[in-house]
This record gives C-alpha cells, structure tokens and sequence, in this order.
C-alpha cells in the first residue's frame, strides 16, 4: 500500500513536467534532469526493498553496512577537505557573519516549526524532539547545487554565484557541526557523560588527521595511494563512530579540515575524491528508498509544509540579512529559487537516523527526507518556470 | 612510520578482540574498521614487498595470510565473512573490468591464437591431471577402483581446477607494470577465455558432474547438454543486455555510472549465489560490450582501472586470510606432482601453440609462464565440491587443491612480473 503511495508521488511530477510543461529551456531541462537522475536511486530503492520485491533482506543490510558507513562519513571528509583555514579566511566577515546568522536562524526556526508540526500531528514528546531535530537539521543548509542549473539565464551573476556557494558551503560546514554537538545527546546519558563523549570523538578525529596528514604528506606521493589512505580513514574513523555512539559525519569532517590544512597538495587529494561524490549520493537516496515508510501525515503534510516554512525564511534571510551585511543593493527575486532545493545533508541525516534506529518513525522521517530533497528540486523547478514567464 | 603506524593499528584490533573476549563482549569487529584497517595495512606491506621482480599483490597475499584465521587469527572467520559482499564486489568488478580490458578492433591476428592456447592448456592438464589420478589413486583414492564414472569426476574435477587461473592478478600486475599493450592484452585474452572455458563445465549448479555421480541415470547427456547451453546463452545474453544498459547509462550519467554498476552488482550479490559461474560470464560480457560499443567505454574502464588499487587490496587480502592450509603427510607428493604437471600442462601449451604459429622462441617461452596464478575464481570452483558426498571425492583432494591455488597464488604473480620485465626489454 505504502509503495502504491509513494510512486505516484515522485512519478506524477516527471510525467507532469515532461508532457504538460514541456521543458525546453536550459536551466529547466538540466533541474528536469537532476529530478530524473535523483528519483532512480530512490525508486530502485523502493522496489527493491521490503515494500516492493523484497531483494533487500536484513542479511543483506547487514552486509552492506560498511558501504553505508563509508557514504555517510564521505559527506562530512569532502566537506573537510573544502573547509581549511586558509578556504574559509578567502570570504569576508561579513559573508562568514552572514552564513552564521542564516544558518542559526534557520536552524532554529525550522526546529520551532519541526517541534510545532509533529506535536500538533500529535506524535509522542519523545518522536516530536527526536523529529523535529532531525528535520530542523536537514533542512537547514542552502544546496549550492542549484546555481548551476542558472548559469545559462539572463538573471546569472558570476559574482553572486561565489557568493552563493560560499554561503552554501559554510552552512553546510555549521550544520555538520550542529548535528555533531547534538547526535551524541541520544547515546548519553548524562551531561558529563555528554562532553566525554564529544571530547573523545574530537580527540580522535583530530588524531586521525595528524595521522593521515602525515601519511600523505611524508610517505606516498602516488594518486592511487592518496586515494586508499582517504578511504581507510573514512572508514575507520566511520567504524568506530558506529561503534562507539559518535557521529561519522562530523569525525569525518574534523579530520578532512585538518587533512585539508595540513596538506600542500589539497587540491590533488580533493581530485581523488571527486569521482566519488555523485555515486555517494545516489547510493544514499537508494538506501532511503529501501529503508522508506510512509505516513499518511508526516509524508503528504508535515514535510511540505516545513519546506513552506523553509522557503519563506530563507526569503526572509537573504533578503533582510543578506542585502544589508552582504552586498548592500542587490536584487534578490531573481535568485530566490535557488533558496528551494535542500543540501545533499538532507539524505545523508536521513540515512544516519535510519542507521542509529531500526523503528518505523525513523523510516517515515528519513524517507520524507528523500522526498522532500527530490521535491524541493520540483518546486524549484516550478519557481523557475513562473519566472521566466 | 608507516610501518609502526599499521603494527600499532594492527595491534590495536587485537586488543580490543583478547579485550572482548576478557569481558565476554562479542568479538566481531565493525567491518567498516576492518576494512579501513585492511586497505592500510595491505598497501604498506604491499609497498614494503614491492621489488624488481616481487609484485606489490604477493605483500598483499602475505598479509591476508599473516592476519587470517589460519595465521596469526588476528581476524576470524566471522569477520571475513562481515566482508563477503565487499570480497564479492571485488570479484565482480575485476571480471567486469577484465571484459572492458579486451578491445576486439585492435591485435586481431593474435585473437585466432587465444582460443587455441586456451583450449591446449585445457586439454593438456586434463590430460596429464587424468594420468596422475590414475597413478595415485591405488594408495591415495581407493574409491575410484575400476569405476570409470569416479575416475572421470576426479580427473575432470582436478583437471579444471588445475586450468583455472587467476585473471585478477593478470590485471593487478599489469597496473602495476604497464607492459606493451599487446603482450599485456594477449595474456589477459588468453586467462579470460581459459578461465571462459572452465567455468562452462560448472554451468547449470554443476550438471556436467551430477551427470557423472548419479545412480537412477535421471539425468541424460542430452539434458546435461542443453542444460550448459542455455545457462551459458543466458549468461551471455543477461552480461549483453547489461552490457547495453551500461552503455546507455554511461552516455547520460558519466558521473553517477558507477553507483548504477554497484547497484547491479548488490542484485547479483542477491539473486544468484548459486549461479556464480553464469554471473561471471555476464559481468565479463558486460564489461567486453562497454569497452567495444560505446565511445566513452574506454576512457571509463581506463578510470576503472586507475582506481582499482583498492579492489585488487581487498580481494588478495581477503582471499589469502581464507585459506585454510591443513594437508595430511601422504597427500604431500600428490600435491607436488600436481603443482609441477600444472606448470608444465599449462606452459607447453602456450609454448606450443606460439612456436607453431611463428613466433620467437623466447617470446613464447616468456609467455608461457604467464598463467601461473590462481586466486578467487579457483577457490569459487572449488565450493562446488560440496555437490560431492564424502565418500565421493575426499575432503583430502580438496586441501590439495588448496595448497596448490596457494602455491600458485604466491609464486605466480613474481613470475608473471619477471617475464613481463624480459619481454619489455626483448
């Protein structure tokens, strides 16, 4: 019954772009694309899954368990590896202030929208603050993904697309480290128990770091090298975060920043791992699918309407905050569907929730993650059409 | 550093497993760490190995042993088997980039040669492996008797696992080595179709031998027949109709590809345990028809290849770790005349066929030591001796098959590398 739900949902928009919208210009077509690209994955997932052919067992789960750990901590590690001192000193204060101001601002106005939704849906206190949490996060960052599908308009600036994306990558940055300093809240139980466990997980991220950094840049010189040695700290430091109660996403990330920082050849070790960055992401909406349930509210309402909410404070962001401490007059209609389609994040805490719990409530939360991430490129898609009308 | 690095990572592990065991915690480590903790160690043993002649997959091989359940247990079986979709990945993503290693446009002259050498080395080792059955099986195997039927499964049995080699370690050490591309190619042609050729006598969950065993006669020739016909047509056309999806996909989502291939591959991991000769055939073809059909084939498996490092990692290490190398004192001499007949069926066949089609004696006679190898396919093979009852063929013959894959899985890759170094520089 589930999958007879979900199919449409992410079937009737293709269809409905395809033979009604007929998408011709540039920017449509490569986000009527990305919609296409993105709902593979997780329809695959779906079908293949416990709601459709039932391929993917627990036996199964079980056995790709590294992969998954290994696609979660990827997330945070490339990141890393964008996020040095030196990368983030390039942007100006006001930017950096900017994109702290916006992330915590949306962050907690998701949370308070989040916590609103599912207690008035109704859920337990305990579902409404570990959803909540969970959907503020996910929707907090600004995809930079976006502005490419713009690049061919009259609207694009190349000035604003930097700006854009360096506002994007530092809320990505702040939204890994805000689910890093609040994952560890479910495992512990007290506060000093709280702050061990932070400590320890820092203590050996960074070690990890020194580590490899060290590795890379004293014993192998060979591409190929770099490559297994990024991987195995991937997985080891995503391991024994799994292990230990710890956040791969975020243990991955201090490690990358502090590979990134050490590193002269940055760049040659960033080029070993790009490869890698599309296929993780499909895999990641592909384990959604599969892992997916459906709610007759949390699916069709709450996740919409968050995204409502999302929108307009965005809007209300950029053009209260942004204008003024960023670049003072600058139009910002012309841009605003950029603020639409979530971070790659969104799939990636949906999957990490799926990963630290077995119940169905975590399956209807991170599958309308999945769909609201393939959604949100609808909507944008939807935004840009208006406009060029 | 490096080295103290993987010691103290290694020692670590071990720690922790006597520290669980100490406090009754389960033992399993978190194949996500094992993994991470393979692929380091491996490299370094492979870099620290790595010579002239000795190719980094012997340090590979040594440490997977070092570390296995029959070494020094720091990893047991439990945790090989935490890996075993990582190890059948592996598997699957050599032979699919074995396959898109063939370009049939290019070397035609030598592609009329490579059936004839496989098939002589086929029939070469059947042939002397059915001798030395014969010999041997008065004081080693006295089930066989005056029965025809048994001597043909042992010979048969002992004979394709004999011919088998090891393509994956072909493709590592060419990597490793880059030879000319003509004698790089035509080794790998000639391991692909042998092992081709091999793998057709198991299709159908082994029929060809449940042919041989059976006692009501259920099963005709002419069943057997058909059987491996259309299980070798449906590998054929599956590794096709993949093949072609690959294509397509690869024109539209270059950068996504390879989640798609990672994705056919959780389904084959899934649905065809029992059929793992025909899902080999299927990758390999797949593999073939993306190198030769599409425009971007080759740029991709030249990519593959550039990044497959990791693969040949995980697949020596994990292969070596499950050797279990146990063997009673009488079977000893078996196991050394079989390991010799293999090297001289195999070589003298190749050497043959060569020098019979023109070319230079030392040409063919550095060739000839190509395919001494052995690796994860053999030991796929041989799992297909539990079909046989006890009684039927000995748990015996099976720790020297063993032994012998071993042998020729640590000897065969330094030899390989040796001659390739002689034809580069001849």
């Amino acid at each position: 019954m589930e999958s007879v739900l979900i199919l449409p949902l992410v079937f009737i928009p293709v269809l409905l772009f395809l033979r009604i919208f007929r998408v011709r210009s540039t920017p449509s077509r490569g986000i009527f694309n990305e919609i296409l690209i993105l709902s593979i994955p997780f329809l695959s997932g779906i079908v293949l899954g416990s709601k459709g052919i039932g391929l993917f067992t627990d036996h199964l789960n079980i056995r790709i368990s590294p992969f998954i750990l290994f696609t979660l901590g990827f997330q945070g590690l490339y990141w890393g590896l964008f996020s040095s001192l030196r990368d983030i000193q390039i942007f100006n204060v006001n930017l950096r202030r900017f994109a702290a101001l916006h992330t915590f601002f949306i962050f907690t106005f998701m949370l308070a929208a989040g916590f609103n939704l599912l207690y008035f849906a109704g859920f337990h206190a305990w579902e409404v603050l570990i959803g909540g949490i969970y959907i503020a996060l996910s929707l907090t960052q600004v995809s930079s993904a976006s502005i490419r599908f713009l690049e061919k308009t009259p609207n694009y600036s190349y000035s604003f697309a930097v700006l854009f994306k360096a506002i994007s990558g530092m809320s990505g940055l702040l939204t890994i480290f805000l689910f890093g300093l609040l994952s560890p809240i479910g495992t512990s139980a007290s506060m000093p128990a709280y702050i061990i466990l932070l400590l320890m997980e820092i203590a050996i991220s960074v070690f990890m770091g020194y580590l490899v950094s060290y590795a890379l840049v004293k014993v192998s010189s060979h591409s190929g090298d770099h490559l297994i040695w990024l991987l195995s700290v991937l997985l080891l430091n995503s391991g024994l975060a799994y292990t230990f109660g710890f956040n791969p996403l975020f243990m991955n990330l201090i490690t990358g920043m502090i590979i990134s920082n050490r590193c002269e050849n940055k760049q040659k070790i960033r080029d070993a791992m790009k490869p890698l960055v599309r296929p993780v992401i499909l895999f990641l909406l592909f384990y959604l699918g599969v892992n997916t349930n459906l709610h007759p509210l949390i699916t069709p309402v709450i996740i919409p309407v968050a995204l409502l909410v999302r929108y307009i404070l965005n809007h209300w962001s950029f053009s209260r905050f942004f204008t003024k401490a960023v670049i003072e007059t600058e139009r910002i209609r012309p841009v605003l569907p950029l603020l639409m389609p979530l971070g790659v994040l969104s799939p990636t805490i949906g999957v990490y929730l799926v990963m630290v719990s077995s119940s169905t409530y975590s399956g209807v939360i991170a599958g309308s993650l999945a769909l609201a991430y393939i959604g949100s490129y609808t909507i944008m898609l939807f935004l840009i059409k208006n406009e060029e009308k | 550093m490096t080295l103290t690095l993987v010691i103290l990572l290694t020692l670590a592990v071990t720690v922790s497993q006597w520290l669980a065991v100490y406090l009754n915690l389960p033992t399993t480590v978190n194949p996500a760490i094992l993994l991470g903790i393979i692929l380091i160690s491996a490299l370094v043993a492979g870099n620290i190995i790595k010579g002239k002649t000795v190719p980094a997959i012997t340090g590979f091989i040594l440490y997977g042993l070092l570390i296995g359940p029959h070494g020094l247990n720091l990893i047991g079986q439990e945790n090989i088997q935490s890996l075993d979709f990582i190890h059948f990945l592996s598997l699957f993503l050599i032979a699919f980039l074995a396959g898109g290693r063939l370009n049939l446009k290019e070397h035609k002259h030598f592609y009329s040669l490579v059936p004839l050498i496989s098939f002589g080395q086929l029939l070469l080792t059947l042939l002397l492996t059915g001798i030395v059955i014969r010999l041997f099986s008065k004081g080693l195997f006295p089930q066989i008797g005056d029965n025809l039927s048994v001597l043909i499964i042992y010979t048969l049995f002992t004979g394709l696992i004999l011919t088998s080699n090891s393509t994956a370690a072909i493709l590592a050490i060419n990597h490793e080595n880059q030879p000319r591309k003509i004698t790089g190619d035509f080794i790998l042609g000639v391991s692909l179709l042998t092992n081709i050729f091999v793998i057709v006598f198991f299709l159908g969950k082994a029929v060809l031998f449940q042919f041989f065993i059976q006692q009501n006669a259920v099963i005709s020739s002419g069943t057997v027949i058909v059987k491996i016909a259309l299980h070798l047509a449906a590998g054929i056309l599956t590794g096709s109709v993949l093949g072609f999806l690959f294509v397509m996909i690869l024109s539209k989502l270059r950068r996504e590809f390879l989640f798609f291939i990672i994705l056919f591959s959780i389904c084959a991991y899934v649905s065809v345990s029992s059929y793992l000769s025909e899902s080999l055939i299927a990758f390999i073809t797949a593999g073939i028809i993306l190198r030769n059909f599409s425009r971007r084939g080759n740029h991709f498996m030249k990519d593959l290849e550039q990044y497959s490092t990791p693969l040949f990692i995980v697949y020596f290490t994990l292969t070596a770790a499950g050797f279990n190398l146990t063997i009673p004192r009488n079977f000893i001499p078996l196991l050394i005349v079989l390991f010799f007949i293999r090297m001289i069926a195999v070589g003298s066949a190749t050497q043959l066929t060569l020098r019979i089609s023109g070319q230079k004696s030392k040409t063919a006679a550095y060739l000839s030591f190509s395919f001494l190898s052995q690796s994860g396919l053999t030991l796929g093979l041989l799992s297909y001796l539990s079909l046989f009852q006890e009684s039927l063929i000995t748990h015996e013959l099976y720790a020297v098959l063993i032994w012998i894959t071993f042998l020729n899985l640590l000897v065969g890759p330094p030899v390989l590398k040796y001659f390739m170094n002689k034809l580069k520089t001849f």
